[in-house]
């Protein structure tokens, strides 16, 4: 390495008086966002003028071009609500076709086939623009509090965020005028938050239930190490489905007939009280005069409220089962749990936790700040504060949270990159051309755990061209996965003999939403079977459709190393083959595979001896130019 | 700083089968946080780019390393050996007690004969502790490895890999 004497940061060359440097951590949420830092060498989350530190991730485009966001904006929600965007994050990195029914959102939407656009009478806001809005404010009310501007922020994202989302996330910072230090995990930035608040060592489990998502994961803490063994998640399960729950039970007990939709509003945040009021006390009054004049008195106990619920708690269970599975671990290894978000405040979740863990979980930070206050400490660490605060050194071992791969013959994936490999990393695999003389070679990023593209996501396209004219085979074409720290994804390609490269950047114009996450690794677990049979089908008719071609071009140019019977008998059962090949019977297409190799195993041999001869009296070379 | 190429000496540790986990894990907790990205997240492209790569490549030899399978085919590579092919020959031996095993394992899976699983599941890792131990003898430090050695070398990490899969599968069922 070369000597650096003008980097006056470097631990060679310590500034002459090392001042604390202003960093921040953001928790960017659903439905409310947070900025946390350490002034003075200790964690705290950061209050508005009023004292609040919660701001409500709601934005909205005034009449007179102002731009409000929090509590101001959210009187807004049902008035005007073209221009007054609440949870944002659920938009972030997403195209219409990701959405479903765009019907079920209260906005106007512009025709685009990247990322959603609204229309809004301040012209029309993507949602990096909308969520910069929410860091804008962070930032100031950060650059207020601590004297001056940021050198730089952590934010936040779920952990099973994919490429798209982060790239969005990461470009809002940078709109907002922040120089994003890293993308960190939430459950991860809980952790550090617990890990080192306590001085814990030993493999906890982070215990993430949001508004909408749910996210676990098992992390190890050692010696100042946070490893992330594994992570997993049900993206369509949140406190939001319990609030459903009471709302459905106040349908049903007070015998009512289909609501106006002011109704729905009216009873849907009259059930949300009323799951809060029993975080407290074992009973909430659910009252309300709808607007037909009828009356709703009723009386929610904790135990009706536990019973109706009981599914939901359970379903939390499995990812919190698979994440144990994946870390190879069992409930006994397990020191302490962490809960995160909101709706943990719920007591049969706290009970549930409880017994599944045969422990109580660890309460000493509030669920709702957590995420942020590690975010502030990661923040800290990275500008180089660390050695200015007694805390000791420390390192972040996180992991990808879905596999990476790549489309081969038949439209499967060859799985690059398994879920849960720690990051950063590298990944190298060698594939050959299919056809003589191919000169381009079509690469299809994919990413999720099923067997067969059309069940993955399609992350990016992109040809490796330029490949000299070589016989099917001889190419060695090395295709390379990088995922940096805040795992974001590059692919490169570069053909070995020759040295021809392509690379990309992987930056869909959108990607994944967070059930078809759920939804993909639900299916590959149920589907496993399946898929198996699916891709031994698959394989073998790539294997036919090779052996038909090899053996129609053979006798194209050595047809008469053969009787006209041997020809017959050949053509035979490529015809058999062929058939066999359309159909969807897999032991049918082993046998005439079988068969066929057989019955073409002469013929190679005679054309084998023929090229060993027309070799020594030289030999012309066909190059096929072809994709 | 240039990194080792050489995955043993990268961690410090002698170039043989047998394992001390514990100086692994710890040698790669020190290494990563050397050269961690974490490091350098105020510092120019070039260095950022440089510790994404070493620490990827840091990341990559720990996962080789503390892979049992993975560890005996770098190992035999590390002597010039070609790395494991798919479809290489097992031993005749090994091969049809397998087969056997994996028709009782099928067998008890239809059946839903659980503890059939866990005692089939129980010999299997058995056997790859005895793969283990073969290997563990037959690469030492400080010695060079004859050509017989190399080939025997061979037969076991095939059979221990063959082992590891078949494990994982029936791991897999029986905790679905």
């Amino acid at each position: 390495m070369l000597l650096q004497i003008s980097e006056p940061d470097s631990q060679e060359n310590p500034a002459p008086s090392r001042e604390r440097k202003r960093a921040a951590g953001i928790d960017l949420g659903t439905t409310h966002s947070l900025v946390a830092s350490m002034p003075q060498g200790v964690a705290t989350v950061l209050p508005d003028e009023k004292g609040r530190v919660l701001l409500p991730s709601v934005v909205r485009y005034g009449e007179a071009g102002e731009v409000a966001v929090g509590y101001s904006a959210l009187p807004w929600q049902a008035r005007d609500a073209a221009n007054t965007i609440a949870s944002v994050k659920r938009l972030m990195g997403r195209g219409l076709d990701d959405l479903g029914d765009v019907r079920q959102f209260p906005y106007q939407w512009a025709e685009t086939s990247g990322m959603v656009r609204l229309k809004t009478r301040a012209g029309e806001k993507n949602p990096v623009e909308i969520s910069a809005e929410i860091l804008k404010v962070l930032r100031m009310r950060a650059e207020a509090q601590l004297g001056g501007a940021l050198e730089g922020v952590v934010v936040t994202v779920p952990a099973y965020f994919d490429d798209a989302q982060r790239q969005a996330t990461k470009e809002a910072a940078r709109l907002a005028g922040l120089n994003v230090l890293r993308l960190l995990n939430e459950p991860t930035a809980a952790a550090i938050a617990y890990g080192l608040d306590q001085g814990a060592e030993g493999v906890y489990v982070v215990y993430d239930l949001g508004g909408g998502t749910f996210d676990v994961s098992v992390l190890r803490l050692s010696r100042g190490v946070f490893e992330v063994l594994a992570t997993h998640g049900d993206s369509a399960l949140g406190g939001d489905d319990f609030d459903h729950r009471v709302f459905c039970w106040i349908l049903e007990a007070a015998d009512l007939p289909p609501l106006a939709a002011e109704d729905v509003r009216l009873l849907s945040t009259v059930a949300r009280r009323a799951k809060e009021t029993l975080t407290q006390y074992e009973t909430a009054p659910v009252v309300a005069t709808l607007s037909t004049g009828d009356k709703v008195e009723l009386t929610l106990t904790i135990e009706k409220f536990t019973e109706m619920t009981r599914h939901l708690v359970q379903k939390t269970l499995t990812p919190l089962k698979r994440a144990l599975r994946d870390a190879k671990l069992s409930i006994e290894d397990i020191k302490g749990v962490v809960l995160v978000g909101g709706a943990t405040r719920m007591p049969q979740i706290r009970q549930t936790v409880a017994e599944f863990f045969k422990q109580p979980p660890l309460l000493n930070l509030n669920p709702d700040e957590v995420v942020a206050l590690g975010a502030a400490i990661q923040a800290n660490a990275l500008v180089g504060n660390r050695s200015l605060d007694s805390g000791e050194d420390w390192l972040l071992l996180d992991v990808t949270p879905l596999s990476l791969g790549l489309e081969t013959m038949g439209g499967l994936v060859e799985k690059i990159v398994p879920r849960n490999a720690s990051i950063p990393l590298t990944r190298a695999q060698d594939f050959t051309t299919f056809k003589d003389g191919q000169t381009a070679l079509a690469i299809h990023v994919v990413q999720g755990e099923r067997e067969k593209v059309s069940d993955c996501r399609s992350l990016a396209r992109f040809e490796l061209r330029g490949i000299p004219p070589m016989v099917a085979g001889a190419a060695r074409i090395r295709i390379t996965f990088q995922i940096d720290a805040d795992g974001l994804l590059s692919v490169s390609a570069r053909e070995q003999t020759t040295g021809v490269e392509a690379s990309v950047v992987v930056k869909p114009s959108y990607g994944l939403n967070e059930s078809e996450v759920a939804r993909m690794l639900e299916d590959s677990l149920a589907h496993a079977r399946d898929d198996m049979q699916a891709r031994a089908l698959v394989e073998t008719q790539v294997e036919a459709d090779q052996l038909i071609e090899l053996t129609q071009h053979a006798l194209a140019e050595d047809g008469d190393l053969l009787s006209a019977a041997e020809r017959a008998a050949i053509d035979a059962v490529l015809a058999e083959l062929a058939q066999c090949r359309q159909g969807q019977e897999l032991n049918a297409l082993r046998l005439a595979l079988a068969k066929a190799n057989r019955a073409t195993a002469e013929f190679a041999g005679r054309r084998m001896d023929s090229t060993v001869k027309k070799a020594l009296t030289g030999k012309r070379v066909d190059s096929v130019i072809q994709e | 700083m240039n990194l080792p190429t050489d995955y043993f000496s990268l961690f410090g540790l002698p170039r043989r089968y047998a394992l001390d986990e514990q100086a692994l894990s710890e040698s790669y907790r020190a290494l990563l946080s050397r050269v961690h990205p974490d490091n350098a997240v105020l510092a120019d492209a070039t260095a950022k780019r440089r510790a994404v790569e070493d620490a990827a490549y840091v990341n990559d030899a720990y996962r080789v390393l503390k892979d049992a399978v993975r560890r005996g085919d770098y190992l035999l590579q590390c002597y010039g050996e070609a790395p494991l092919g798919s479809n290489e020959a097992l031993p005749v031996e090994f091969l049809s007690e397998q087969l056997d095993a994996r028709e009782a394992a099928d067998e008890a899976w239809q059946a839903g004969d659980r503890d059939r699983l866990e005692s089939l599941l129980d010999s299997l890792i058995a056997a790859q502790r005895q793969q283990q131990k073969a290997l563990a003898a037959l690469l030492v430090d400080g010695e060079t490895p004859s050509t017989k050695t190399l080939a025997s070398a061979r037969q076991h990490v095939l059979s221990l890999q063959f082992l590891t899969r078949f494990a994982d599968d029936l791991d897999e069922k029986i905790n679905a």
